[in-house]
Formats: structure tokens, C-alpha cells, sequence
């Protein structure tokens, strides 16, 4: 089973390695490379998540160098359960991604941004994967650099002046929270002589009160950067609407998580005495509160779903800051329910941009008359976010209302109302774009047309008004090609994603052991140490 | 096991070194051109390398603190050459490569601009408004006054007329009585030196 370890990093790696080598014209190898990759990719994931679950932390030290060299690589059942999920995520985007490239009639076969689109994702898959396998501090910041460099690239993909100008605020925010990383990674390495989280933990437990606090709130900040936690949020509803439907997905459901599972990792390994709970509370309930009304004040569904994935990042670092194990195995269902509704939403939105050429929802109108099937795959995962009985999402809250209940503070109760209310306002948000978008009689909407001709009033002549606010651009950064009929890769993709968060709830019972398991593991650094000094040999 | 860390002796030269580098960078990054983002994405990246380094303390080279430098080194060079493509594509595509403020702090800054222009508007109606009060005010005081002064004079005219009359009335009954006693004493003088005497 060790030898699979490395092979969720190694395998897109190698395999975009031979993408190269083959260039840009065989395209239907590329595909089949990308396809069995990825799928490869998810059935190691799973089979890690499952050996992890039965027999406790996987640790390989890679090249099987000796202690202060080799690079642990580690699958407890936290990661093992992220790794399954994102690969399984990571797969269906592709497929949806690969079917819109063939759908859009003016993206160029051979064209650049083509060629440059798949190996890039096999590379942010890669990336992703090496953050939740990281048992190394510097690892972790090695794996959050090669999938934030991915995703630099993808964001910025096709060049257009809409993906230039926000993709440079995303890139910027991305470099300055790397540099800050590589700081914590510094201060870390300076106070305790290792960068391996295993030997960190026993190490930062010995040094002075005050080089603990420097690690940890700089690791904090980093990650607050990458997960949109509040204060640090303000560039993600920015950039992320610009990007291609398929690159906002997967960037929407897996980037931030990576950033809440290496905050989660971090805070539980290494300060599991002296976290920072009234820090955590605050920035949660912001987060929460501010992310949705933000939401609220959106025309825009991408923008909308942009800022309630702001405001539901807090209930992920709720689920932290209460810190128990009921409060961390709800926040770990909420974790993976999320990753699977947040990108499908963003797949919908896809389709949707697909049949009307926007997502502006001030010119949609009458969808669920028109395209009823739309509705449906709209509907689901809405409700689901906003957390309506019985779908997974009201499961997952419902177990962080009973953590906060449970837990009795002041704190815990005052993050428990903001987590109310910030439920009830993803309702209205869904529902002002259900009855908007949805339920408006045809044609009360603004229209699809780029160009309307208006009365000048007072006049005789007309005004042509040309508007380009919400015009959906595909990959390459051309127009998308509209059409009645979804493309059948598009919608299996995203019907694929909608039935797996239908089946958390099917399965919430079993899911809910894990995620309990799983908490109870992560609040108990040991046997992570442990299982890592079995391994590599002793703590220096 | 190599490695410097927990209170091992460092040198003072390269903390100063990197804090400097870093000052100087992180005063780049708050600049809103990308190239000089760059720049201060360069030196920042520098600066910290500069502490990794410090951070494996004196004495023997520490390996780890070396690899962990050479892979940052290859991290800031690959970025800052991704910067740079991109500070020429928005150079081509806008002849600027600035940074822009983000939407919502757009949309904001419109919003405050329209309240400030509403705000404004505001006080110039009533400041308008409390000016045609005062007009209007003063015009009517003024036609008050007019009309009391009009009024006045309209008295003071009635009650000349009246003294008039009275006088006149009084002037008749001279005049009769003169006329009276002049018929009684005329018949002496010759008629036509009678105008004369008045």
C-alpha cells in the first residue's frame, strides 16, 4: 500500500511530462491520457482512504532518504478523505471541461490556450494532491505552489483583458501569501531546527510561548489567505468569476478546502494546546455574515456563488475554532458536501451560460418553463447549500448546531445565531435567484442579446445600447457558442457530482462515523507522530 | 543530524541583511503598477531566503537550509517571469499594467460619489429653498409696508380733502357774506373797477 502513496502526485505529473513529449496534436490521446490518469488517480485515492481508515496513518519517506532529507509523505484518515473526494471532483470537472472544449465551435483545435489548458489541470490536480499528502511543512508550501502556479495559469488563461486585470489582483494575493508562507516556514525552522509537522509538533511544545505564537499566526494568516476567510477574502468573488465555467468549479470547491485542510492540520498537529479559539471565532462569525450579505447584494449567480462560498468557509473554520470532536467531524461532512455542491453549482452555472450565453440573472428569465432540466440541476445542490432537509448540507450543519450547542460558551452560542442566520440568507439568495432566473415568465428578463436597441426619449431615433457585463467566455477566451441541446459530457458531469452529494445523504451514516473517526484522530496528535517516527526513526 | 535551529548561535549580518531586503520589498508591493510588484516580489523573496538562511544558524552548511532555498529561489524565478508576461500582456492589452481596485470596491466607491453628489444636491435645494423663503419673506414685509404706507397717505389725502371742503365750505359762506355786504356797499363805485378791489 506505500508504494501507492506518492502516486496521487506523481502520476498527473508524469503524465503531462508525456503530454509534451507528444506536443499539441494528438488530441485524442491526450484526452485518453488525461481521462485514465485522473481516473487511476481516484481509485488510489480511494483505496489510501480506505487502508488509512483500517490500519491508521500511511507514512512513506520518499527515496527512503534519512531524517532531516526525505520528505514524509502522510495519509491519516483526514487526507485520505480529501484526496478521495478532490481526485473524484477533479475527474468530473475534467470531463465537463473536455466536453465544453469539443461543445464551443470557435475554440481553436490546436490553439495555444488548449494546449496549455490540460496539462496545466493535471498539474493543479498534482498540487492538490500534494498538499493533503504533505507530512512536511516545506512540502506543504511546495504543493501549495504548484497548484497555485496552475492556477495562475488557468486563471489567466486565453488572456483576455477581463482575465488579465482580475486574474493580476488573484496572482498578486496568491505571491504575497506565499511569501508570508515561506516567512512561518523560516520563523518555524529558525525556533525549532525541522520542518517535518511530526518532529514541529513535539518541537514547537519545548520552545518559548513566543516563537509558538509567531508560527502560529503566521501559518494562520497564510491560510486564511488561501481559504477566503474574512478579512482576507476580498480577492476571491474578484477573480474567480472571470475564469472558465470548468477552471471556477474546481478552483471554487477544492482551493479554498485546501486551504481549511492545512489550517485544520496545522492548528490540530502543532498547537493543539494553545490554539488561537477567540481568533478563530471571530473570523468565523465574520466570515459567515459578511461573505452572505455579500451574496445578497449580487446580480451576477457566479458573483452570488462566490461570496456564499466566502460565507460558508466559516462554518468550515467554526467547526475548528469550537474544536471538538463533534465540531470537527461536522465541519469535516461539511468540508466534502461542499467541495461536491459548490462545484456543481458552478457546473450548472456552466450550463446555464451554455444555453443563454449569461449568468447575469437580470436577463435570464422564465429558465424553468424553457429548460426544466436546468431547474432540476439547479435546484438540488441550491437547496443543498442552503441546507434544506434531508440533503447533506442540513446534515453537516445540523451536527455543527449541535457542536456549538453542545460546546455551551458564549462564543459557541453567538456563532451558532450567525450560522442561523447565515442559512436562512443563502435561502433567500437561492430563492431571489430561483425566482429571478427560474420563475419569471420568458422574456421578462433582459435578454441574451448583446445589443438592444432602445427609444431615445423625447426623440424619433433609437439607441443601440452594447453591453458586455456577464458575457460568458470560454477556455480559450472567445465567446462561448450557445445552443438548446447540453453538451453529454457537460451534464454527466455535472448529474455525476449532484447524485454523489445526494449520496452523502443516502450514505450520511456511515460518513459521519468516518468523519468521526477522523476527528477523533485529529484531535489526538499522537498517534500521527507516532506513525511517523515509526517510520523515519525517532524525533531529533 | 545537521541542522541549526533551536538557540544555535546566528549571524547578525544576514538578519539585517533580510529585514532590510524585505522592508524595501514589501514597501514595492504596495504599489499598484505590476512592475513594481515584481520588483517587490523579487526583494521580498530574496529578503526571506536571506532569513532561511540565518535561520540554519553558523557552524558546518546545513543542507536542508540550502535545498529549502534553491526551491524557493526556483519558486520566485518562475513567478516573478509569469509576473512579468503578464505585466506585458496587460501593457499591450490596456497600455498600462496597473493593478485595478476590485468590483465591490468599485461598486462602493460609485455608491459614496452618488450619495456625496445626492448629499450635495441636497443642501444646495435648501440652501435654494431657504433663499426663496427669505424672498418671498421680504417681498411680502415690503408690500406690507407699501400697502400701510399707502394707506397712510391715502388717510392723510382723505383728511386734507375733508379740511379742504371744510375750508371751502367756510370760504363760500365769506364769500357770500362778503358778497353780502359788498352788494350793500357797491352801488357807489363804477362796475368795472369791482375786480380790481379783490
Amino acid at each position: 500500500v506505500t508504494a501507492l502513496v506518492p502516486l496521487p502526485v506523481l502520476l498527473p505529473l508524469f503524465a503531462v511530462g508525456v503530454k509534451f513529449l507528444l506536443g499539441p496534436r494528438r488530441a485524442p490521446v491526450q484526452i485518453l491520457i488525461s481521462l485514465s490518469v485522473l481516473i487511476a488517480d481516484t481509485v488510489i485515492s480511494t483505496v489510501l482512504m480506505v487502508e488509512a481508515d483500517r490500519h491508521g496513518p500511511i507514512v512513506v519517506q520518499v527515496g527512503s532518504f534519512p531524517a532531516p532529507l526525505g520528505i514524509s509523505l502522510v495519509v491519516d484518515r483526514f487526507s485520505g478523505l480529501m484526496l478521495g473526494i478532490s481526485s473524484a471532483v477533479t475527474l468530473c470537472v475534467l470531463i465537463y471541461a473536455q466536453s465544453q472544449r469539443s461543445a464551443d465551435a470557435n475554440e481553436d483545435e490546436a490553439g495555444a490556450p488548449l494546449a496549455v489548458f490540460y496539462p496545466t489541470y493535471l498539474v493543479l490536480a498534482a498540487g492538490i494532491a500534494d498538499c493533503f499528502l504533505a507530512g512536511d511543512l516545506f512540502n506543504l508550501y511546495v504543493g501549495f505552489e504548484v497548484m497555485l502556479t496552475a492556477s495562475y495559469v488557468l486563471m489567466t488563461i486565453g488572456g483576455t483583458d477581463a482575465r488579465i486585470r482580475h486574474g493580476a489582483v488573484y496572482i498578486m494575493v496568491g505571491a504575497a501569501s506565499s511569501l508570508l508562507f515561506v516567512a512561518a516556514v523560516a520563523v518555524a525552522y529558525a525556533a525549532c531546527g525541522t520542518v517535518n509537522l511530526a518532529d514541529l509538533a513535539v518541537q514547537l511544545g519545548k520552545v518559548a510561548p513566543a516563537a509558538r505564537m509567531a508560527v502560529q499566526v503566521l501559518l494562520i494568516t497564510v491560510f486564511s489567505v488561501k481559504a477566503a476567510v474574512f478579512p482576507l477574502s476580498a480577492w476571491l468573488p474578484d477573480s474567480y468569476p472571470t475564469a472558465p465555467a470548468p477552471v471556477t468549479a474546481v478552483f471554487a470547491g477544492l482551493l479554498t478546502k485546501v486551504g481549511i485542510y492545512s489550517l485544520i492540520r496545522t492548528e490540530t498537529l502543532l498547537f493543539p494546546e494553545d490554539r488561537q479559539t477567540a481568533l478563530l471565532y471571530t473570523v468565523a462569525a465574520l466570515s459567515m455574515i459578511i461573505g452572505i450579505l455579500g451574496a445578497v447584494a449580487q446580480a451576477d449567480l457566479k458573483r452570488l456563488l462566490s461570496f456564499t462560498l466566502v460565507s460558508h468557509v466559516g462554518f468550515l473554520v467554526l467547526g475548528l475554532a469550537i474544536g471538538s470532536v463533534r465540531a470537527l467531524s461536522g465541519a469535516l461532512f461539511y468540508t466534502i458536501t461542499h467541495i461536491t455542491v459548490q462545484t456543481s453549482l458552478f457546473l450548472v452555472t456552466g450550463l446555464i451560460e451554455r444555453r443563454e450565453g449569461t449568468a447575469d440573472f437580470g436577463r435570464l428569465a422564465g429558465l424553468a418553463r424553457i429548460a426544466p432540466l436546468l431547474g432540476l440541476l439547479f435546484f438540488i445542490p441550491a437547496m443543498n447549500l442552503a441546507g434544506i432537509p434531508p440533503l447533506s448540507g442540513f446534515i453537516a450543519k445540523l451536527a455543527l448546531l449541535q457542536a456549538a450547542a453542545a460546546d455551551g460558551g458564549v462564543g459557541a452560542y453567538l456563532l451558532l445565531g450567525a450560522l442561523l442566520v447565515t442559512s436562512l440568507l443563502t435561502l433567500y439568495a437561492m430563492t431571489k435567484v430561483w425566482a429571478r432566473a427560474f420563475w419569471r415568465a420568458p422574456g421578462e428578463g433582459l435578454g441574451k442579446e448583446r445589443e438592444r436597441q432602445v427609444a431615445v426619449p423625447g426623440g424619433t431615433g433609437f439607441a443601440v445600447i452594447r453591453s458586455q457585463v456577464g458575457e460568458a467566455r470560454g477556455i480559450g477566451g472567445r465567446r462561448i457558442s450557445t445552443s438548446e441541446s447540453y453538451p453529454a459530457g457537460m451534464l454527466g458531469a455535472t448529474v455525476a457530482l449532484i447524485l454523489l452529494s445526494l449520496a452523502y445523504t443516502v450514505w450520511a451514516g456511515s460518513i459521519a462515523e468516518y468523519t468521526q473517526r477522523a476527528a477523533v484522530e485529529l484531535l489526538d496528535p499522537n498517534a500521527y507522530i507516532q506513525a511517523v517516527h515509526a517510520v523515519r526513526g525517532g524525533a531529533r | 543530524v545537521t541542522g541549526g535551529g533551536a538557540g544555535a548561535a546566528t549571524s547578525l549580518t544576514l538578519i539585517g541583511t533580510g529585514g532590510l531586503l524585505i522592508a524595501c520589498g514589501v514597501y514595492q508591493l504596495m504599489a499598484q503598477s505590476l512592475t513594481r510588484l515584481v520588483l517587490g516580489f523579487i526583494m521580498t523573496g530574496n529578503g526571506l531566503n536571506v532569513l532561511i538562511l540565518a535561520a540554519g544558524g553558523l557552524g558546518p552548511a546545513d543542507v536542508l537550509t540550502q535545498a529549502m532555498i534553491l526551491t524557493a529561489i526556483v519558486i520566485t524565478l518562475g513567478m516573478a517571469a509569469f509576473l512579468l508576461a503578464l505585466a506585458y500582456r496587460n501593457w499591450q492589452l490596456n497600455g498600462d499594467d496597473l493593478v485595478q481596485d476590485d468590483v465591490e470596491d468599485h461598486r462602493i466607491a460609485r455608491a459614496a460619489h452618488r450619495e456625496g453628489v445626492r448629499g450635495e444636491l441636497r443642501t444646495q435645494r435648501a440652501a435654494y429653498r431657504a433663499d426663496r423663503r427669505a424672498a418671498l419673506e421680504a417681498s411680502r414685509a415690503r408690500k406690507r409696508e407699501l400697502r400701510e404706507a399707502l394707506r397712510e397717505a391715502r388717510r392723510e389725502l382723505r383728511a386734507r380733502a375733508r379740511l379742504r371742503r371744510a375750508i371751502a365750505a367756510r370760504a363760500e359762506d365769506y364769500e357770500y357774506l362778503e358778497e353780502e355786504t359788498e352788494s350793500d356797499t357797491d352801488f357807489e363805485r363804477p362796475p368795472e373797477r369791482r375786480g380790481g378791489a379783490e
